[in-house]
């Protein structure tokens, strides 16, 4: 009599798997990892970036009234990138954005950086709508 | 037991979620620790005055790296009754963790398209990773935000999830004041005034909601079978 296979996978406990065989199956899924911001002194007294919907009119004020520090630098120029992307991701990136008040642009460099681009705090804050209004 | 609560995307209600079903389980006495993943530290900021912190609640905030060792340490120190693990809104490997070591997994979603299309692909992700591994997983959608007049989008969404054949849980958070009011007080529904109607009625929904995860994870544990809504969960 042959042994009966069983028919389902099997319930079992939470994954008593090590981390290490967790790891080999994120990296073979391709799950990145969150960075944390750098804390290094050099950064510690820069802002924190921020979506530009969560300034409020103090912050802004503040912000607008101080000073640049000696080694700030200014924001790095820009280069306008347009890609063609599915309309359902289109659809769902300007959903969030609008859900969380913030930018397009502000939501791709979240996405890159969590992949591992390096973008500088400098350019993170900037929202493109006040620096096309200048232009005009 | 762990419960975590995980979306790969934002303001879905995960932390409000967390907090909420924390308060539940504390208000009948278990010690409850919430491990708060999320980089915002929106958990842990409103949990943070302990004049206002339930007793039975307490929050850390490890490196999410080492979030196993965390557990393990928990598990030998103080040994809490309910673990609740709270992940950022990103499809990252903390979430992957988080769920691998959870008993069950709740991935909250609102009634919108943009929050169905990530909560299936959570799932699909979770489902996964239990599957390299050859074990089933154990989920549950959760509806958040629920509004008492659905639009024709959010029924829309409601059927999504039901062609889509995600499993989901039958107790729903609405869109009620109480919940968004936890980052003001502190106080999770459980611990609020009870005399207002939007606080009962939260609580009224809570107490479902912990019933049905109790009963969910008694059904596949079988080492949880003397739980029970007025006993401990260890």
């Amino acid at each position: 009599m042959s042994k009966p296979t069983p028919m389902f996978r099997s319930i079992g406990e939470p994954l008593d798997v090590s981390d290490d065989a967790l790891n080999k199956v994120v990296d073979k899924l391709g799950v990145p990892s969150l960075v944390k911001p750098d804390s290094s002194p050099a950064h510690a007294s820069r802002p924190v970036p921020v979506a530009p919907s969560a300034l409020i009119r103090s912050d802004v004020q503040e912000m607008s009234q101080a000073p640049l520090l000696a080694n700030e630098q200014a924001p790095a120029a820009l280069e306008r990138i347009s890609v063609d992307l599915p309309t359902y991701l289109g659809k769902a990136m300007r959903m969030r954005v609008a859900e969380e008040g913030t930018t397009m642009r502000f939501l791709v460099m979240q996405g890159l950086q969590a992949i591992g681009f390096k973008i500088d705090l400098r350019d993170f804050v900037s929202d493109g709508r006040s620096t096309r209004g200048k232009g005009r | 037991m762990i419960i975590t609560c995980a979306s790969s995307k934002g303001g879905v209600g995960k932390s409000t979620t967390c907090a909420c079903l924390a308060g539940a389980f504390a208000h009948l006495g278990e010690m409850v620790h919430i491990v708060d993943l999320d980089a915002n530290r929106t958990v842990s900021r409103w949990f943070q005055d302990s004049r206002t912190r339930p007793r039975a609640i307490s929050v850390s905030t490890p490196d999410p790296q080492h979030l196993t060792e965390h557990l393990q340490e928990l598990g030998r120190t103080t040994a809490p009754d309910l673990i609740m693990i709270d992940v950022a809104g990103a499809y990252e490997r903390a979430l992957t963790v988080a769920a691998a070591r959870a008993h069950l997994t709740i991935i909250p979603t609102t009634l919108s398209e943009a929050d169905v299309y990530e909560a299936e692909r959570t799932a699909g992700h979770i489902d996964q990773i239990f599957a390299s591994f050859g074990q089933e997983a154990m989920f549950r959608l959760l509806l958040t935000k629920v509004q008492p007049l659905q639009s024709h989008g959010q029924r829309h969404a409601a059927r999504e999830i039901q062609r889509k054949q995600l499993p989901l849980l039958k107790g729903i958070m609405g869109l009620r004041a109480a919940y968004e009011e936890i980052g003001l007080s502190g106080l999770p529904p459980h611990y609020a005034d009870a005399s207002r109607e939007t606080v009962a009625k939260a609580v009224a929904e809570l107490d479902a909601l912990r019933s049905e995860v109790l009963a969910l994870v008694k059904q596949r544990e079988p080492k949880f079978t003397a739980l029970s809504s007025a006993g401990g969960i260890r």
